[in-house]
């Protein structure tokens, strides 16, 4: 539906763009004026191409070599996305997946990023990382118009797991986030995880949980409205967002984009990190069956992690990182524990593991069987 | 499907509403929805619910019935015949239309029995749901077999999740939320239209829990759970008697329906 107020939004942004344009390039001059040159030039320089969530590009746990320039690069696609059978979502997205991809380098490593706004784009962004320092976390330096790239380096400081997300400025800024444009970057310590104890600890496999939280306006019939653009879809989205209630809580970007034939896998006794990230609302992930063996609970792994959790809180706008070992075969089911979330708005994921029973860790002793309610359980009432 | 449980006391509270209604029509006045006949048996079927060996969770032994010749509807029971009903007071309001075209959608196993109520006096023949073995006759090249491997019969119960679930992520493929027109998926060898489409048909039959005899081949006690009633479609589920939209229903385990709808048959006298 195109209304008159979306067609006025329309007009704003484009009103707006030379002025946001201009405040951007004198951030920039800003932050780069008078400032002493960094000398990168004994550092190797190595290039990642990054891979879609949940997977995560290939990387060694621990760094084998001193810091180096690590090479990433990002096309931001504006495209309408199916987030349930019966929903869709003009989204912004890093790299065309929501979430964005997960990034991974090391304590002392340089990420550079390229990033590009293709000209058949509509909007402005940018990319403001919480693992970099400064300038913003890099969205005052990235700012760039359709057709246009930019070059950022940041170094990465502290070891943990960080959102990225897109931040244009005022009103874009939840907008952009609400509309797909996060993701998470790793940054391990160069001699990889350690436990409570200081020990090592590696994994076999890791997974990116990305969470997104969608605000899909319903028409007059109830049904969910759907946009010939972004733009037209904005005021009718505001009003949704304003409330705060989602009409989906999803992971990967869509309800059930990691159940069925696209479940998570694993084999018993596999090590599995999970790295579940929420840019914009609170989140508590819980693996039913499961446990979260160390939990680097708000992702920052200068901080012991916590063991044995049930359950485990991401803060909106961070990442967090639990690490399991897979103890018995089955199918589990990887949910935010807000359960009205998990299986009425979409944030369920299931792990399907291989493996054999192990009836010490359970065992059903008495298959249901009807009972003599006279006679027996009275001995269960205190 | 375990997770069902938690609402089965619910379902049984619920259970008794919905029945004293009065309706002031003229009996047996309505013309006969269109019916196909289906041959009298015997048939072999699998018995619908959890039987188990000690702990182990095993399929049901396929069983050898004698079955009556049926009339089924050859259309699922579509939103203008159920308006009617709604329109004469004897059926529970639900969402919908009344297209003639399109199936009644978002009904629980007691609007279903309602209607069927309803249409016996209305039309002066008896109609009902029919027993997930009836079900699965009129349902012709169309039904499907519950067993499974010998792996997933097993002492390792996490053989069976994970065949059960891989199974009905094959079967049901993506989720259709768009009710189609009847017709859509054609008839079986039967002729029986949209069979296994994505409306899956309440039955009669209640959950079962059963015990079998220590070489598998016989059934050695079995409890019904009224509560809670077999669908039937691409696969078959376990749904409780009040809910009219099994959709959210994936969380753990078992992949939900699309849509709630039902048909009625006859006993042939």
């Amino acid at each position: 539906m195109f209304t008159r107020r979306a067609a006025l939004m329309g007009a704003a942004f484009v009103a707006a763009a030379p002025f946001v344009m201009k405040a951007a390039h004198a951030q920039e001059t800003a932050a780069n004026a008078g400032a002493a040159p960094a000398d990168l030039s004994s550092l190797t320089r190595r290039k990642v191409k990054l891979v879609a969530p949940p997977f995560v590009h290939a990387h060694d746990q621990i760094a084998p070599t001193g810091p180096e320039i690590v090479e990433f690069e990002m096309k931001i696609v504006e495209k309408e996305i199916q987030v349930d059978e019966d929903a869709w979502l003009q989204a912004f997205t890093f790299n065309g997946s929501v979430p964005g991809p997960m990034m991974v380098v090391h304590e002392g490593d340089y990420v550079e990023l390229t990033l590009f706004n293709p000209p058949e784009n509509m909007l402005q962004h940018n990319i403001d990382f919480h693992a970099a320092t400064g300038a913003l976390g890099g969205g005052a330096l990235t700012l760039v118009n359709p057709g246009e790239k930019t070059v950022l380096r940041f170094k990465a400081t502290r070891p943990g797991v960080f959102v990225y997300h897109c931040a244009p400025g005022g009103p874009m800024i939840p907008w952009h986030v609400v509309s797909g444009m996060s993701g998470c970057i790793m940054v391990l310590p160069r001699e990889g995880l350690k436990d409570h104890l200081g020990q090592p600890v590696s994994y076999d496999r890791v997974y990116y949980i990305g969470e997104n939280d969608f605000y899909i306006p319903r028409g007059q019939d109830g049904s969910y409205m759907r946009f010939a653009d972004a733009g037209e879809s904005y005021s009718d989205t505001l009003a949704v967002m304003n409330g705060l209630i989602p009409t989906h809580v999803v992971f990967n970007g869509r309800v059930g984009a990691l159940t069925g034939d696209n479940a998570l896998t694993a084999e018993q006794g596999e090590t599995v990190l999970f790295v579940h990230s929420q840019a914009n609302r609170d989140s508590r992930p819980h693996l039913i069956g499961g446990h979260g063996d160390l939990v680097w609970e708000a992702g920052k792994f200068n901080n012991l992690p916590d063991r044995d959790l049930e359950t485990w809180f991401i803060r909106g706008g961070s990442a967090g990182a639990a690490l399991y070992t897979f103890l018995q075969p089955g199918v589990y089911a990887y949910v935010n524990h807000n359960l009205i979330e998990a299986v009425n708005l979409g944030a369920t994921a299931h792990v399907v593991v291989g493996g054999d029973w192990n009836n010490d860790l359970m065992e059903q002793v008495v298959a249901p069987v009807e009972y003599d309610a006279v006679h027996e359980g009275r001995t269960a009432l205190p | 499907m375990q997770r069902l449980w938690v609402f089965v006391a619910m379902g049984v509270a619920l259970g008794t509403a919905g029945v004293a209604l009065i309706w002031d029509q003229t009996p047996g006045t309505l013309p006969l929805p269109p019916t196909l006949h289906i041959a009298a048996g015997p048939q072999h079927y699998r018995p619908a619910g959890e039987f188990r060996q000690g702990t182990r969770v095993v399929d049901a032994p396929v069983q050898t019935l004698a079955a009556p010749a049926l009339e089924v509807m050859k259309h699922h029971v579509s939103q203008a015949d159920y308006a009617l009903c709604m329109a004469e007071g004897a059926c529970p309001q639900v969402p919908g239309g009344d297209r003639p075209d399109l199936p009644q959608t978002n009904v629980n196993h007691l609007d279903a029995t309602a209607y069927a109520h309803w249409l016996s006096d209305r039309t002066g023949v008896t109609w009902r749901l029919p027993t997930d073995a009836e079900w699965q006759r009129l349902a012709g090249d169309r039904a499907l077999d519950d067993g499974f491997s010998a792996e997933a019969n097993g002492e390792d119960p996490s053989r069976r999740w994970i065949a059960s679930y891989r199974r009905e992520v094959e079967r049901r493929g993506e989720a259709d939320l768009m009710v189609h027109p009847s017709g859509h998926f054609g008839v079986n060898d039967l002729g029986v239209a949209d069979i296994a489409g994505n409306v899956w048909e309440w039955t009669d039959s209640c959950f079962q829990n059963g015990t079998l005899s220590p070489d598998g081949t016989q059934i050695t006690s079995q409890a019904d759970y009224c509560g809670v009633r077999a669908v039937q479609g691409k696969h078959r589920g376990f749904v409780i008697d009040f809910v009219r939209d099994a959709r959210s229903g994936g969380c753990a385990a078992g992949v939900p329906p699309d849509y709630l709808g039902f048909r009625l048959v006859r006993t042939q006298s």
